[in-house]
């Protein structure tokens, strides 16, 4: 399904203009992590229906050597191996006709920048000794504090290698999941988790999940945007504070009270289908040339990257 | 407390995975004796539950908001085995699909997350308000004291295996390789964090929400005192 330009433009809706430059409320701030929340599984469904270079690759070839390629990184402790695989997810990414700045900034948006913060009081000696490259301040006696000594504040060469390290492992293994869910329809992926020996069961219930997550969200929504409509102002004494906790609370039980019912209506709808605690899954996935080809570079790559970072 | 790819060695993740998996066995058996063909569902509609609870924002003072991780909420409902499916499914989903915590990182997110926050939540609730009328206040002051410990000792532990990197990569030519906070920093960090802010946030969510359902649905809060009086009958099989 291509998404039409005029839909994906975000363009300043009027009911919110009200809430512009203040700083959001609770309501607000919900409604605005639901609307992301969609957007980005829209725009993974756009992207796993293009025709590129991974989408045409079997999911279950492609979850295996993705997982592998992860926990792979997980091992190497050099930088530029690390930085090398990054670079292999720009380019697999290009080859997969995903947008390279969409790509960066739906990998950085969140976790390495978080991980960047974790990161950042590291780079002094303070936290991590070593060989000076910037000095800040210097003391004439060495401070305590905490479980700290220190006698002058600097970015060291250690604690500014150990950051780059840090963050781009992190942000390495992000690119690599989120190529893997850009390329592949969920569907897909979760047949796929039966490669590695994952019980139907569990299959099973992940997808059903999976749909049913959205409903709920919506739900969610629903709730939230009917409670923005009919309030001009939330209040922000103690006493309004009380008030809108509640009602938050209610609305999670309201969430709880339909999920279970609901679980009990899908259960009726299951076992009137013939439902009786056994699936078969239908799959039609077939291994092809370019499966054979991709595993082959894939397994060859990360032979290649463990004897690049244990033995050279 | 979601832990993203990157934080810990494969030391840790891999001894949680091991951890995890006969957990998860476990877990699975007991539910499709309690539930039969039920459980898909119940454990499905559970898990889309706990995914959605995070999306909650909740006000606090100051302006400022925050979010419940619900495991305890869930355990009280649903019992803490079919807590621990529905909180592992909502986290292998947000890790695949959402990038929210690691791949690598998947079996310590279920263990602090899905084991050790619900089971810690549930049995203080239980120890509170065992033997309890269903509209009595001590099932929500037990549902916000569980939730409240629950969340607390889920996350000191979180940071004591953050803090363990340092002793079991040590840096390289002073050159940290994962995690690079020693445990006494890691550990308060986290402990402080949670003891001061998101574990009230937790609590008040919890209890509010028990208390909702004592006024409006009470059997909610019943349903696991069924399937715990259905195990009595084969006292002594062990799962």
């Amino acid at each position: 399904m291509k998404i039409p330009d005029w839909l994906s433009e975000s363009a300043p809706c009027p009911c919110c203009s009200i809430g512009v430059g203040g700083k959001k409320n609770f309501v607000e701030k919900t409604l605005v992590e639901i609307a992301g929340m969609m957007e980005r599984s829209i725009f993974s469904e756009k992207y796993a229906n293009a025709k590129g270079f991974l989408q045409s690759i079997d999911p279950r070839v492609k979850l295996v050597t993705i997982l592998l390629l992860i926990v792979t990184t997980s091992f190497i402790s050099k930088t530029e191996i690390i930085l090398g695989i990054y670079a292999l997810t720009l380019f697999f990414a290009y080859l997969s006709k995903v947008e390279l700045f969409f790509f960066i900034k739906r990998v950085w948006l969140f976790i390495p920048i978080f991980s960047g913060i974790v990161a950042f009081p590291a780079m002094f000696n303070v936290v991590t000794p070593g060989e000076s490259l910037v000095t800040l301040l210097r003391f004439n006696s060495t401070i305590h504090i905490w479980v700290f000594q220190f006698t002058e504040i600097s970015i060291t060469k250690e604690g500014a290698l150990g950051a780059l390290l840090f963050i781009s492992r992190v942000a390495t293994s992000v690119s690599l999941i989120v190529l893997l869910t850009l390329t592949t329809r969920w569907v897909d992926v979760m047949k796929s988790l039966r490669t590695l020996g994952v019980p139907q069961i569990f299959v099973l219930v992940l997808s059903m999940t999976y749909q049913y997550i959205f409903l709920l969200v919506r739900i969610v929504q629903e709730m939230h945007l009917a409670k923005k409509s009919r309030t001009i102002k939330t209040n922000t004494t103690r006493q309004g504070i009380k008030k809108e906790q509640n009602w938050v609370a209610s609305r999670i039980g309201t969430v709880l009270m339909k999920s279970y019912k609901m679980s009990d209506e899908i259960h009726s709808a299951m076992v009137s289908r013939g439902f009786h605690g056994e699936i078969k899954s239908h799959g039609t996935f077939k291994i092809r040339n370019i499966d054979r080809i991709w595993t082959g570079f894939s397994l060859a790559f990360i032979t290649g990257v463990i004897w690049l970072n244990y033995l050279v | 407390m979601h832990i993203p790819d990157g934080y810990l060695g494969p030391i840790t993740w891999m001894a949680l995975w091991i951890v995890m998996i006969p957990l998860w066995i476990i877990a699975s058996r007991k539910l499709k004796k309690d539930l039969k063909t039920k459980n898909v569902p119940l454990l499905a509609m559970g898990a889309a539950f706990s995914f959605v609870i995070m999306m909650f924002n909740v006000p606090v003072l100051g302006g400022s908001t925050g979010h419940a991780v619900g495991g305890t909420l869930i355990a009280i409902v649903l019992g803490p085995w079919a807590a621990l499916v529905a909180v592992s499914v909502a986290l292998v989903i947000q890790a695949l699909f959402f990038g929210d915590g690691g791949i690598t990182a998947i079996g310590a997110n279920c263990f602090n997350m899905g084991v050790v926050l619900p089971f810690v939540g549930y049995y203080v609730y239980r120890l509170i308000s065992a033997n309890a009328d269903t509209s009595s206040s001590r099932h929500w002051i037990g549902a916000g004291i569980g939730s409240y410990i629950g969340i607390n000792v889920a996350a000191t532990l979180t940071g004591f295996e953050f803090g363990l990197q340092t002793i079991l990569y040590p840096a390289v030519n002073g050159k940290f390789q994962y995690f690079m906070y020693p445990l006494s920093v890691s550990v308060p960090a986290m402990a402080f964090e949670h003891l001061l802010v998101f574990g009230f946030i937790e609590a008040i969510v919890t209890a509010l929400v028990v208390r909702y359902l004592q006024q409006t649905d009470p059997s909610l809060l019943r349903l696991t005192e069924r399937t715990i009086s259905q195990d009595k009958i084969p006292a002594g099989v062990s799962v």
